[in-house]
């Protein structure tokens, strides 16, 4: 009998701790899957006027990598009146490479270096990205309606540390050339750097 | 490794930034590659041309004139053209036969342009087919003018005519009849016809449909000499309707040569110039 008791006693100590056990397991991957959906929450916001992707375009997007030099954003732009005639919204998906964040002092920093990739699609009746059926095979080759830009720039970063506004504002610049200006310069003496690169200015907030 | 940088460098870059920006001003802040910016001196440029053409007007029945097109991507070649065709003393105009971009962007225009701009002689441009892709169309009307135009010079009248069908839809004629009857009855001060189009009848860029109504207005044209294309990139001299209307097409400016007409009354001769 006791024998029998204390068999019982370690089968219903094992049932407990193996359901402990279980529910902890649990508990780590619901965590695990809210941290997971978590990092889909955007991190930050921009602003960016100009830079061939509208007038004005807004954007939403996440930092990562080990220093945090890594940005994805997706903006949505408008241009109010392209040549003077109706409005057109654009798309656009950007990559940016920040290698280098220096400090200044304890509130500002400085990132020298910007540099991103970005693909822009524009909205509209004439801007087709597959070649429409009227014309012959590969009367044109390229997409009208999507470019391909890359574009260098700078920032300077505010530290707030404020719950309202967020944790940083930053103001940044950036030129921008696309793979048509590219094309268009290649071999010809006569287009120079200048005159291929456009100028966008921009601010970008972090939440947290 | 933290690098601090003192206060008063980045004061200075701060300036630098916002020199760079107010000096450089809007001409750097692009919308969209398809977007016009307003530049001055950049509108109405064909009429414009056509003006300083006709202040040359007068009795003479000589004219010397330059036929070239498809300059698209060859912004050196076209430079080097330029400097040849101001090396003659005796032209009177350059035509230039579309095709002035290869993506129809503004840029593309207001480079070409700055180009065509040395020329000593005035210069008209007609719209090519790579001129109206995306928005293209309306920024060569908001630089160069209607797709359709003309203008009579000693006596002899040049048609020029918008002829990529295929790359507009039935809101716009083209070729545009109304455009071209117009001149049938209207003949006051005019001796000879010209007619200047981008792409030639038979082409997948005509509208081969209408081309029959084409040819027929066209040989109604008063003393017609002669036709002119571009777009095919090669020089040429066809006989499209076989009704002894030659269509002369001159070859893609990469091809480094231009068309020099000379019309002397109601002959003219025209010869090929190597650049």
């Amino acid at each position: 009998m006791k024998k029998f008791c204390t068999l019982a006693l370690f089968f219903i100590l094992l049932f407990i701790y193996g359901n402990t056990k279980a529910e902890s397991l649990h508990d780590r991957k619901l965590a695990r899957m809210q941290r997971n959906w978590n990092n889909l929450i955007p991190k930050q916001s921009k602003v960016q006027f100009a830079g061939s992707m509208g007038m004005f375009s807004f954007g939403t997007g996440w930092y990562y990598g080990k220093k945090n030099q890594w940005e994805t954003d997706l903006y949505l732009g408008f241009i109010p009146h392209l040549n003077g005639g109706e409005g057109h919204p654009t798309i656009t998906i950007k990559e940016t490479f920040t290698p280098f964040r220096l400090p200044v002092n304890d509130r500002l920093f400085f990132e020298p270096l910007t540099s991103s990739i970005y693909i822009n699609k524009i909205f509209g009746q004439y801007f087709w990205s597959r070649l429409p059926e009227k014309y012959p095979d590969n009367y044109y080759f390229w997409a009208v309606n999507t470019r391909f830009n890359v574009s260098l720039g700078q920032a300077i970063s505010f530290r707030l540390g404020d719950k309202l506004l967020g944790k940083d504002l930053s103001l940044f610049y950036e030129f921008n050339t696309n793979d048509l200006y590219v094309i268009s310069a290649i071999g010809n003496k006569i287009i120079q750097l200048k005159d291929i690169v456009g100028l966008s200015l921009g601010i970008r907030c972090r939440l947290f | 490794m933290k690098m601090a940088i003192r206060f008063g460098k980045i004061k200075f870059i701060i300036q630098a930034i916002f020199i760079t920006i107010f000096v450089s001003s809007c001409d750097l802040f692009e919308y969209q590659p398809y977007d016009t910016p307003n530049k001055e001196g950049l509108s109405d440029i064909n009429n414009l041309n056509i003006a300083k053409i006709s202040k040359n007007d007068n009795e003479n029945d000589t004219i010397r004139f330059v036929f070239t097109g498809d300059t698209q991507r060859c912004y050196d070649e076209t430079a080097d053209f330029v400097k040849d065709v101001n090396k003659h003393s005796n032209i009177d105009f350059v035509i230039h036969g579309g095709d002035i971009t290869d993506f129809g962007m503004s840029k593309e225009y207001i480079w070409m342009n700055d180009i065509l701009h040395d020329l000593k002689v005035p210069y008209v441009v007609l719209i090519g087919n790579h001129d109206v892709v995306g928005q293209g169309k309306d920024i060569y009307k908001a630089y160069f003018g209607a797709l359709n135009f003309d203008f009579t010079f000693r006596k002899t009248r040049f048609i020029c005519l918008n002829t990529n069908a295929l790359e507009f839809d039935y809101a716009t004629p083209v070729p545009d009849f109304d455009f071209m009857t117009s001149f049938l009855k209207d003949t006051a001060g005019v001796k000879q016809t010209i007619v200047v189009m981008h792409s030639p009848p038979l082409d997948d860029q005509f509208n081969n449909n209408v081309g029959l109504m084409f040819n027929y207005i066209i040989e109604r044209y008063k003393g017609l000499l002669f036709c002119l294309n571009a777009h095919r990139h090669i020089l040429s001299e066809i006989d499209y309707y076989n009704n002894g209307i030659i269509y002369y097409g001159c070859d893609d400016i990469a091809g480094r040569n231009y068309l020099l007409f000379t019309v002397i009354g109601n002959k003219y001769s025209y010869q090929v110039v190597k650049f």
